[in-house]
């Protein structure tokens, strides 16, 4: 590539940019060519890179310095994100919709368990409840039965109150498993199907 | 250059480059090329950006059967350059002090 050819071909690049700008940044490299040497032509012009590499430097430093001439690193950075942002949401949205056969049915069978654990749950709860309520009346009629025949009363006493007992555990474990494991199961849902929103969000 | 350099740093080596008599892009480029790692095509951009903040002017002289462009420092760019003078003064003592110890003070 010649002088004239690197010229030329920057001053291509350049058309969108003022006369005034293109001519000064053509004077500059023209005079930088020259004094570089006729012997260094080549190296210079490797060095310096492409013309559209060069131009691309002018460009963007040219509409920067219209707006915030002091700093010309921040101008960029606030504005670069912006548009990325969008960018990702909307491919975000295409992609929920292109997945929908898939997540929507996943969805629905999480649910499905949530659901069904619940119900589990609540069973063992009345179950639990109904086993303490039984006792309660199997105590009674031990004692009764006590008053006749003391031992059968009192085996009737102890098997009751083991039964209250075995009760009473499975009210305690069923409110827990409610309280602790269905909300957590749900949140650990709700996060999973989250984080791919809040990532595109913030990328 | 071991050191990352910011661009405040290159507009004062830039603005005194040019602070010289009779100096033009291309000596300009090789004394910052001097100090500080820069490819030849940024030093442009930034004498031109310092051109439009007012602290480089440009005169054209004839020079060996041409006209070659000269940058001159305006004496805006001269009072800039001698805030980045004090600034690069006081950093330096600073790091000074915490390379050699309290030598300075």
């Amino acid at each position: 590539m010649t002088k004239r050819e690197f010229l030329e071909a920057l001053n291509d690049e350049l058309l969108p940019l003022s006369e005034d700008e293109r001519s000064a940044a053509i004077k500059y490299y023209s005079d930088y060519i020259d004094d570089a040497g006729e012997e260094n032509l080549a190296a210079v012009l490797e060095e310096l890179g492409s013309p559209s590499q060069v131009a691309a430097s002018i460009k963007a430093d040219a509409e920067i310095g219209r707006n915030v001439p002091p700093q010309p690193k921040q101008a960029p950075q606030q504005a670069a994100p912006q548009p990325k942002r969008n960018g990702m949401s909307a491919w975000g949205l295409v992609l929920l919709i292109v997945l929908s056969p898939v997540w929507i049915p996943l969805l629905a069978a999480v649910g499905g368990i949530i659901l069904g654990l619940f119900g589990t749950f609540i069973g063992m709860l009345v179950a639990g409840v109904v086993m303490v309520l039984v006792a309660i009346a199997m105590i009674i009629i031990g004692i009764i039965t006590m008053l006749e025949t003391p031992m059968v009363g009192l085996l009737l006493i102890g098997v009751s109150m083991l039964i209250a007992g075995i009760g009473v555990l499975m009210v305690l474990v069923s409110v827990f498993l409610c309280a602790t494991v269905i909300p957590a199961m749900v949140r650990g849902v709700v996060r999973i199907f989250r984080r791919p929103a809040s990532q595109s969000g913030t990328a | 250059m071991a050191f990352n350099t910011g661009p405040s740093l290159l507009d004062a080596i830039v603005l005194s480059a040019a602070a010289r008599e009779g100096t033009y892009g291309y000596k300009i480029t090789q004394d910052v090329r001097s100090v500080m790692e820069v490819s030849e095509s940024t030093l442009y951009p930034v004498l031109r950006r310092l051109q439009k903040d007012g602290c480089l002017e440009t005169y054209d002289q004839e020079f060996g059967g041409r006209n070659r462009r000269y940058y001159k420092i305006t004496p805006a760019g001269r009072q800039r350059l001698d805030e980045s003078l004090s600034e690069w003064e006081d950093y330096k003592k600073k790091i000074d002090i915490v390379f050699y110890g309290g030598i300075e003070t």
